[in-house]
């Protein structure tokens, strides 16, 4: 079990967070750029001196603040896998890889080395020199030389960014491979939602130098505490509401009076009359329905087609729904697109009631 | 169109200024005849030049290679005032570099009158030589190796200290390597400097054959009484020039440094 609580404060920015990853977990930090998820490594790999704080993992102590203990980055023994190229240029791909054994003791690691290689599959490279690389082969070199001391903890700073969709793709099924077989702890950094969704163990969101919420992440995606979580979660369509029936779970929009009724609300929900809280609804979570009247019923809505965008696999529709300031988003699938109606024409939506969500301001 | 043209005026009429002098010294051969071994001046010149600026060269590379590193890596409070203080050897007219070093080091002086106590006097000696050479030298080599080292990706040094490498071996083993060209070319540019040392020499060291007397002091020196020594030790610094000047073609054409992502 690692267990991590770290304050650093620099001049524009503090940086105050508490977490914990059990033994052959992996969590996944995801936070828009510069909220401190780099910096959060940093301080793990030793790179930066918290102001308070302790770090500990397996019984063994990294930092402690309280008495001025903070054990050196060389001997640590976390793998820190940052973005971009991190090979020594000067150096085999070989050589590269066994840079963490001392040459002596390198017969010794011979079984292990063969291990690594043929699990990620670079065999072939070992008397490459680095330069001559392609991106994908790079990030499993790197990967392999960090394995290779056999690390307490990886922390993976943004790895792939740089790389095209089908090699990331690639990368991070190895990674949750690799997590399956190594059974240590895992962090993993990304701003990048379907990343984070398929490697997550759990999921950190970060905003500001603070974790908003960390928890399994199917807990999170379908209950985001707040609705600058729900935001980083990519739920666009967020209206304030008010509980109007605590019983059907009826919620009345503040400045429309569109009613919608919930049934996904946990224990986020406020349930006090007149208190005002957020619905969030994905854009895949509303759905084009035959025309009907509005209201007739429940979580139906007649709205005003405003904008539409052709995506890979769906248009991306902007909808007005009446005595409501702000647009939705919907996604439609490309085999309904025969009911999408001209732009400034009027369609009918059902949005789930157990698809969306509430959670505080 | 017109600017090109003035362009290509220029770029004549400088490479002239370079080449004009270059051939005046070859077409002088007849009025004064080649001769490299049977010069005696030249000779002690040499010897006196190579054993200063090699000594000397050890000096710039164990004092400069650490302060390069902290000059490209390091920031702090007043390093920007101590990096223009590094700078200052190489604006300061040589002569007034002689004069401060005689104004510290000299025998009136407070560190002066000290070491004169203990039997050691610097000025006028092969020390001072090495001292004139070391003062003007020394921010060549620190600024070509800084640049150079801020050519090393920082990640690689963090990379090889989570991979079990204390701050030192993370220099050794990574930041030296890959800085290995830079660390030649200011090598070699500290002592093409060094032996062409002039001003902070004679001012410091005096021009004393055998003991003090470097080859431009020698060409100084022999310019009154002997014009055909003078224009051989001119030659002989040319090739030697020439010869400095390929090798750095040559290493920068190899320059492979690792530069940022």
């Amino acid at each position: 079990m690692l267990k991590a609580n770290f304050i650093k404060k620099f001049t524009d920015f503090k940086l105050d967070i508490s977490l914990e990853v059990a033994e052959s977990e992996l969590l996944v930090i995801l936070g828009k750029s510069g909220c401190g998820k780099s910096t959060l490594l940093n301080c793990l790999a030793g790179f930066i001196r918290p102001d308070v704080g302790s770090f500990d993992m397996a019984g063994k102590c990294y930092n402690q603040t309280e008495n001025n203990f903070m054990l050196a980055i060389h001997k640590r023994h976390i793998a820190y896998i940052q973005q971009g190229n991190t090979l020594f240029p000067h150096l085999s791909v070989g050589e590269n890889i066994l840079y963490s054994v001392r040459k002596k003791k390198r017969a010794l690691w011979a079984d292990k080395y063969e291990a690594l290689l043929d699990l990620l599959d670079i065999n072939m490279l070992m008397n490459r020199s680095v330069e001559t690389l392609s991106g994908g082969q790079k990030q499993r070199v790197i990967i392999a030389r960090a394995l290779m001391m056999d690390p307490g903890l990886v922390l993976w700073d943004e790895p792939f960014t740089a790389l095209d969709h089908q090699l990331r793709e690639e990368l991070s099924n190895l990674v949750l491979a690799l997590k399956k077989q190594l059974k240590i702890p895992m962090i993993f950094v990304t701003h990048d939602l379907e990343e984070a969704f398929k490697m997550a163990d759990s999921l950190a969101v970060m905003h500001e130098g603070h974790i908003l919420q960390l928890d399994d992440k199917s807990r999170i995606f379908n209950h985001p505490c707040s609705e600058r979580v729900a935001q980083t979660l990519g739920i666009k369509n967020r209206l304030y509401v008010r509980c109007m029936d605590e019983r059907k779970a009826l919620f009345e929009h503040t400045a429309s009076g569109h009613t919608f009724e919930v049934r996904n609300t946990k224990e986020y929900l406020n349930q006090d009359y007149g208190h005002e809280q957020v619905l969030g609804i994905r854009p895949e979570s509303i759905t084009l329905i035959p025309s009907i009247k509005d209201g007739t019923k429940t979580n139906t809505f007649s709205v005003t087609l405003m904008s539409k965008e052709e995506k890979l696999n769906y248009y991306q529709l902007t909808i007005k729904l009446k005595g409501i300031k702000d647009l939705f988003i919907m996604h439609l699938p490309k085999d309904h697109v025969e009911d999408m109606v001209d732009i400034g024409e009027k369609m009918s939506v059902y949005i789930k009631a157990k698809d969306m969500m509430i959670f505080e301001k | 169109m017109k600017y090109r043209k003035i362009s290509i005026t220029f770029y004549i009429i400088v490479i002239g200024m370079i080449a004009l002098p270059l051939i005046s010294l070859l077409t002088s051969l007849f009025e004064y005849p080649l001769s490299f071994t049977d010069n005696p001046l030249l000779v002690e010149a040499i010897k006196v030049s190579f054993k200063s600026s090699m000594i000397m060269m050890v000096f710039v590379i164990i004092l400069g290679t650490p302060i390069a590193y902290v000059s490209a890596r390091l920031s702090f409070k007043g390093k920007k005032l101590l990096d223009i203080m590094l700078d200052l050897p190489l604006v300061l007219p040589p002569a007034v570099a002689g004069l401060l070093l005689l104004m510290t080091l000299g025998k009136e002086s407070f560190i002066g009158s000290i070491l004169l106590k203990l039997g050691w006097q610097i000025p006028f000696s092969l020390t001072a030589v090495i001292l004139a050479q070391l003062f003007v030298t020394l921010p060549v080599y620190i600024k070509t190796l800084a640049d150079g080292f801020r050519q090393v990706d920082p990640l690689l040094e963090q990379t090889a200290m989570t991979l079990g490498d204390s701050t030192f071996q993370a220099f050794i083993k990574i930041s030296l390597p890959l800085a290995k060209h830079s660390i030649l070319t200011g090598a070699i540019m500290a002592w093409a400097r060094g032996i062409a040392e002039f001003g902070a020499t004679i001012m410091f060291a005096g021009n004393m054959p055998s003991i003090t007397q470097t080859l431009p002091l020698a060409i100084y020196s022999a310019m009154e009484s002997d014009m055909t020594a003078a224009m051989n030790i001119a030659r002989f610094m040319v090739i030697v020039s020439l010869m400095v000047l390929l090798v750095l073609y040559k290493l920068s054409s190899k320059e492979q440094g690792h530069v940022k992502g």
